[in-house]
């Protein structure tokens, strides 16, 4: 694909799910009723009879027509963290930040857009919340009652939201609640520590530790998925949700794996294997997406169904399966 | 310097060391298969086949869904309402699930597919080198080829500028002068962009249950109960048909008419007919030897998972049929292989999701061929 970096941007007002919507001011997406967002689009012009070729910028059209505006949302092609903290985007799909709690014992949050590039001092103004380390769920009233919050205040330099918490017990678990401006719906992220962070880059090492592979041995796939979700439950369970998409993709590459044996399954199991190992697929990319945003919920929710189909294709290809033809 | 970078020249260190070590690079996982444009896969390469397969009949122009998927410009702009709908399981619109028994005619992306587009919609949406094909509008003819009698609705049905949404019940000008087995029936649009879903149905003069002969969605063959098997249509019993009409975004504000038509497929010769019974959620105890060939939802709400089993006198258990349901998109499920269960077989139904009295479960069944 082209780069997409040479041309020109701008922000228009977009729908978060229906991205054809291109418009000049704030209001609801025609399509879905949602309300749209601030997307920073690239800009390219095109010839009404002949949109498949880009022009270098407005004019006339061969045929006397004015070259049109279209516009390519380009985004999300950073979302690493910048300071060593934990990065999730927003539900509104543009803002993205980063959650650090360092050794000074101040959690700090970093705003960014959807280029990842920090917000505008007039954006990040705006942006109000607080940090929650302690709430319980009554179950009577169905709400959840906040027991220690913290108000999130802008730093003096701008760059950064941040409140003071103390020594807080690894691992530390804390909810950024947040409003990216006055009268928006409340966004909560997730966070847990397990040690303070430092704002290191990675290592060829970490990256290496990634290295995988896709064995031939049925078993042996058999055992590496079951480790990959044991690990996914960890981190999950840890609050390291933008670390699970790597084992959950590990995971639906295995599963993947196996779709291609499953002619070797007794025909009454076939299709029980397909259905569970689609189940598997979908569920690891809810898992990249809910560990993105960051809500414990949600990535709860989609580790579940990636367990429940996992233990779903283990049975199938297990080794009662494999007496039944499966080797 | 950013934690991007040096990840990059960390891939790089890697990809070295696999040339090094001669580890196929198509054993490694992509580290970066993330939100960068990252697919490996192309709209024209691989997503089009895909969705040229699978999405076409709807999603092309004149189709009932609000967009084409078939060129690259017109699916791109859709790429995150594609993936909330194939990772919510909605789209394709087929809710069986074989895992529970196997079905017929199942109508989902295969596990490998779904990845695929999965990996284009959220890897960048690269366009690719293939050629690209233009696009085609939906073919809207008979999908079981010509019917042995059609009856055109005996009106044609304007839904206003103001009106998004309808469901019309009409009966049909067919006099019936004998018994006849209807093996499956279909309906052809006059507008396809706004036949969302069809219930055809017979319904007797002395006020008997309506007997529903087929659940119609669009994209779908009409399906058949199998050989030697039809849906009974009594003498002087009309046939009617159920429309819901529903207008896309695309079409709002705008008036639209239709003047369907429905046609039927007869059984040549003798054959069993197939009773459709009401299945409590409470389950049901049959009173005789039967096969089951079908199960279905009615009105249903959405998201509620379905498992139907069976149990024997002697106390075994064989699944029958499961499937979630979807609102708007009711349809039969037919089971792979009949289900011959005797009698005292007790049908058990279990739900997540629904409230009791909110769904109305249908099983369709015969009498079992003498052996």
């Amino acid at each position: 694909m082209l780069a997409q970096s040479d041309k020109p941007t701008e922000s228009i007002w977009s729908c978060p799910v229906h991205a054809v919507v291109a418009e000049q001011n704030p209001g609801k997406c025609p399509i879905c009723r949602r309300d749209l967002v601030l997307v920073t689009a690239t800009v390219s012009w095109v010839c009404p009879n002949r949109p498949e070729v880009e022009r270098p910028g407005p004019g006339r059209c061969a045929d006397g027509s004015q070259a049109e505006k279209r516009y390519v949302q380009s985004t999300h092609a950073n979302h690493n963290p910048r300071h060593g903290g934990l990065f999730f985007m927003a539900p509104d799909l543009w803002h993205h930040l980063e959650g650090t709690y360092e050794s000074d014992e101040i959690f700090r949050v970093f705003l960014y857009d959807d280029y990842t590039k920090p917000l505008p001092a007039d954006l990040a103004k705006q942006v109000t919340g607080r940090v929650v380390t302690n709430e319980r769920f009554e179950a009577a009233t169905k709400t959840t009652k906040e027991i220690t919050a913290f108000p999130l205040k802008l730093s003096a330099d701008g760059d950064y939201l941040e409140a003071r918490l103390g020594r807080m017990k690894f691992p530390a678990e804390m909810t950024a609640k947040l409003k990216f401006k006055n009268g928006d719906q409340e966004y909560r992220f997730d966070f847990a520590f397990a040690e303070f962070s430092v704002d290191k880059a990675a290592t060829p090492a970490d990256v290496a530790s990634s290295l995988f592979e896709v064995p031939d041995d049925l078993n042996e796939v058999l055992k590496l998925l079951a480790e990959r979700v044991t690990l996914i439950g960890d981190l999950v369970q840890k609050g390291a949700f933008s670390e699970v998409w790597v084992p959950a993709f590990q995971a639906k590459d295995l599963a993947l794996s196996l779709d291609a044996r499953t002619r070797t399954l007794p025909l009454a199991k076939r299709d029980v294997a397909t259905a569970g190992i689609e189940r598997l697929v979908r569920a690891s990319w809810m898992l990249d997406a809910s560990g993105d945003t960051g809500n414990r919920s949600d990535v709860e929710q989609a580790y579940g169904a990636l367990a429940s189909a996992a233990r779903e294709v283990e049975t199938t290809f297990g080794p009662a399966a494999a007496s039944g033809g499966a080797r | 310097m950013s934690r991007l970078s040096i990840a990059r020249r960390a891939v790089l260190v890697l990809i070295a060391i696999c040339v090094v070590c001669g580890v196929p690079d198509r054993l490694v996982q992509r580290l970066d298969a993330h939100k960068p444009v990252t697919s490996k896969y192309t709209y024209w390469d691989d997503v089009y086949p895909i969705v040229k397969e699978h999405c076409g009949s709807c999603h092309a122009p004149g189709g009932i869904a609000p967009m084409s998927l078939l060129t690259y410009d017109a699916a791109r702009p859709w790429a995150e309402s594609i993936r909330l709908e194939l990772t919510a399981g909605h789209m394709p619109p087929w809710f069986g699930d074989p895992g529970v028994a196997p079905l017929k005619d199942a109508h989902k992306l295969s596990p490998r597919d779904l990845d695929v587009v999965l990996t284009w919609v959220s890897g960048g949406t690269p366009p690719g080198t293939g050629k690209p094909v233009p696009e085609t509008p939906v073919r809207n003819t008979w999908r079981r080829g010509r019917p042995d009698m059609t009856f055109a609705l005996p009106e044609t049905v304007t839904l206003p500028a103001g009106t998004s949404e309808d469901t019309r019940d009409f009966v049909l000008q067919a006099a019936n002068d004998r018994d006849r087995l209807i093996a499956a029936a279909d309906v052809l649009p006059g507008n396809a962009t706004i036949v969302h879903d069809a219930l055809i149905y017979t319904t007797g003069s002395d006020g008997a249950t309506p007997n529903v002969i087929a659940a119609w969605v669009p994209g779908l063959a009409p399906a058949s109960p199998g050989a030697n098997t039809g849906f009974l249509w009594r003498a002087g019993e009309q046939l009617a048909v159920r429309i819901h009409y529903k207008k896309t975004w695309k079409y709002e504000n705008k008036p639209a008419s239709d003047r369907a038509t429905v046609g039927l497929y007869l059984l040549k010769g003798a054959g069993r007919d197939v009773r459709s019974l009401p299945l409590p959620l409470s389950g049901a105890v049959v009173d005789q030897d039967l096969q089951a060939l079908a199960v279905r939802a009615a009105d249903a709400p959405s998201d509620v998972d379905v498992r139907i089993a069976a149990v024997r006198p002697d106390g075994s258990r064989l699944p029958i049929g499961g499937f979630s349901t979807r609102s708007g998109w009711d349809q039969r499920y037919w089971l792979a292989r009949p289900a011959t269960v005797p009698k005292g077989t007790r049908f058990d139904v279990t739900t997540t999701g629904a409230a009791p009295g909110e769904l109305h479960l249908w099983i369709d069944v015969v009498t079992p061929p003498r052996s």
